[in-house]
């Protein structure tokens, strides 16, 4: 479980600090898929950085699995498998060896990393290119080395950060139905968009982050409820113009 | 701490050993780029000559017909005699109702922008100063006196340096320079893709999600860059041995490298660990700080172009009046592999290296450490 408690997080920039997170708090538990969605910039990636424990929150709480993010960093790393969409494999290692790597990062003992690497070339049908270079894989074959990478230490927390930016039609459903089945599997899955389709079809909850505020969370049915509206769509473009994003 | 650094160290190897390109680059090109500038410049220059020592040159001597002159001239020079002057005919003038014996100044008309040309004139200044050597010797022998007796004072030169050193100038000069230049040539493609590039393909964020500390990540990024760096200069180094082997008296016939001591290798790997070590320090820590690759070779092209002026500035300086200098990294390393070279080192000179270069890497260790560490790792991403 991830729950996250008025968490406010500062940038320094040229023209001052700048306040990129206000007062956020949510909880994902397992077995859901919890969607940020957001336009650019809005914190989406900020708030999945400090779950993951690469930023640290200037106030507030952060709890993933129990840990207190900030004090067990090492610990929830443990936990947490990432995946950003602007990572683009590549290079002469094969998936196996790019998996290896990953499982000696996460201090995985030998035989236990070789048992998960052939478990998830099953898993994820990679058996097929597992010893083929990198470079020379399709989108979809890159995506599913991804993925495999990002879990290969079994994590309960799954975040991606817009996973399918980028990607053709065939990679995107490589994730979403990897993602689906994580959730089948009772781990915790928060995923950031601006794609509201994806969000719509993919996530059980929802938060709508805007300018740095967590301006509505919730199940879709709750959402679309309380702004007696049929999509999402329709929900987010309501909200945006109300915080004057849009005309 | 080491161990995972290993990790990292262990996977950028690997995937640089699958690539052939890199492999040829960092390995083969510093091997092969000195022995084949040396030899091609060697050919080209042998060549020359040949074709000057061969070619027959049409000569018009003015105002001499003296055999003895012809004599001697034929034997340094393949000429044809011509009465017409013309645009490659070198011609000899001496000055007008000239007696063999008077004194008299000889001119030569040549064309300095031919190299054939020029080798001919210098052939035949040769030719006269024989000529009148021998023209000395026939008018004192009348008066009965040898021309070689009135000569009480012979020179000959005897080099006092030690023998690996003797006619090694061109190598301590390029050497030491070459090699600074491979050292952050051979370490800088590999330390910003390590750095800035991984930035670009998105995956340093989830490397940093793991076990493994982020020191340990930093200083693993720095070996992986430090052994490139070694292994492209010791590369360099073996080339150049190779080259003047191959293209042997083209510097100087007494170039003597039949074999550098246990000791001045030794001293010459140390001086390679510790000057690549601070190359791929500064190099992985500004790759770390740019956002884009291109961004990380503007930040370090101007500590390049230092290294490369410090290395020309060097070229020349003898660092022995003061010791000091080799407490100042860069100009170290020139100084103790001009040193090694010669067998000329001493072990302060060593300690002194060691210790400065340590500092400066614990410093640039320490910087890159605290940048992993700290959220500027992120915020630079772009």
């Amino acid at each position: 479980m991830v729950e996250l408690i008025n968490v406010n997080k500062s940038f320094k920039t040229r023209k001052g600090m700048k306040h990129v997170l206000k007062d956020i708090s949510f909880t994902a538990e397992p077995g859901e898929i919890y969607g940020l969605l957001g336009p650019n910039g809005a914190g989406k990636t900020t708030t999945l950085r400090i779950i993951a424990t690469l930023l640290k929150a200037d106030s507030g709480e952060v709890w993933v699995d129990g840990l207190n993010a900030g004090v067990e960093d090492r610990k929830i790393r443990d936990k947490v498998g990432l995946l950003t969409g602007d990572m683009k494999l590549s290079g002469n290692l094969s998936p196996r060896e790019m998996l290896k790597f990953f499982a000696d990062l996460n201090h995985i003992p030998k035989e236990m990393s070789k048992r998960r690497i052939e478990e998830l070339s099953e898993y994820l049908d990679m058996n097929e290119f597992l010893d083929r270079s990198i470079a020379k894989l399709s989108a979809g074959m890159k995506q599913k080395t991804s993925i495999a990478v990002s879990i290969v230490h079994d994590p309960e927390i799954i975040i991606f950060d817009e996973p399918t930016s980028s990607l053709d039609v065939l990679a995107v459903k490589v994730v979403v139905d990897f993602l689906h089945d994580a959730s089948k599997r009772g781990k915790t899955v928060l995923l950031s968009t601006h794609v509201l389709s994806e969000a719509e079809k993919l996530c059980t909850k929802i938060g709508i982050i805007l300018e740095g505020e967590l301006i509505m969370n919730g199940t879709k049915d709750e959402i679309l409820t309380t702004y007696e509206s049929s999509s999402l769509e329709d929900v987010f473009f309501a909200l945006a113009k109300e915080r004057g994003l849009i005309i | 701490m080491i161990k995972d650094a290993l990790i990292i160290l262990r996977k950028e190897l690997k995937n640089i050993l699958k690539d052939r390109r890199t492999l040829i680059a960092t390995l083969l090109v510093p091997f092969l780029l000195m022995p084949i500038i040396f030899t091609g410049m060697s050919f080209v220059e042998r060549k020359q000559r040949s074709s000057a020592e061969d070619t027959i040159y049409p000569v018009m001597i003015m105002h001499n017909e003296a055999p003895e002159f012809l004599d001697i001239l034929s034997g340094k020079l393949n000429f044809t005699l011509t009465k017409e002057p013309g645009d490659d005919v070198l011609v000899v003038e001496f000055p007008e109702g000239y007696i063999p014996g008077d004194t008299a100044k000889a001119i030569i008309h040549f064309n300095s922008t031919s190299k054939k040309s020029s080798f001919a004139a210098s052939m035949i200044s040769s030719a006269l100063v024989e000529y009148s050597a021998y023209l000395a010797d026939s008018y004192l022998d009348d008066y009965g006196i040898d021309l070689q007796s009135i000569y009480t004072i012979s020179v000959f030169k005897l080099d006092t340096a030690p023998e690996e050193a003797q006619g090694a100038e061109f190598l301590l000069v390029m050497v030491p320079y070459m090699i600074l230049i491979y050292v952050f040539a051979g370490a800088m493609a590999v330390g910003i893709d390590a750095t800035a590039g991984e930035k670009e393909r998105g995956s340093l964020a989830v490397i940093l999600v793991n076990q493994v500390s982020r020191t340990s990540i930093a200083i693993g990024k720095i070996l992986y860059a430090v052994t490139v760096g070694v292994v492209s200069s010791c590369m360099t180094f073996c080339g150049f041995i190779l080259a003047i082997k191959i293209s042997g008296g083209m510097f100087g016939e007494s170039v003597n490298l039949s074999g550098f001591s246990f000791g001045s290798l030794l001293v010459i790997l140390i001086t390679l660990v510790m000057t690549s070590t601070i190359a791929a320090s500064i190099i992985i820590l500004l790759g770390s700080l740019a956002k884009t690759a291109k961004e990380a070779s503007t930040y370090i092209l101007p500590i390049y172009f230092i290294v490369i002026i410090l290395g020309v500035l060097t070229m020349n300086m003898d660092p022995s009046s003061n010791q000091l200098l080799f407490l100042i990294p860069f100009l170290n390393t020139v100084f103790m592999l001009k040193g090694a070279i010669i067998s000329n080192s001493t072990m302060l000179q060593l300690v002194m290296l060691i210790v400065s270069d340590t500092v400066l890497i614990a410093l640039l260790v320490y910087s890159t450490s605290r940048l992993y560490n700290s959220e500027k790792i992120l915020n630079t991403i772009s």
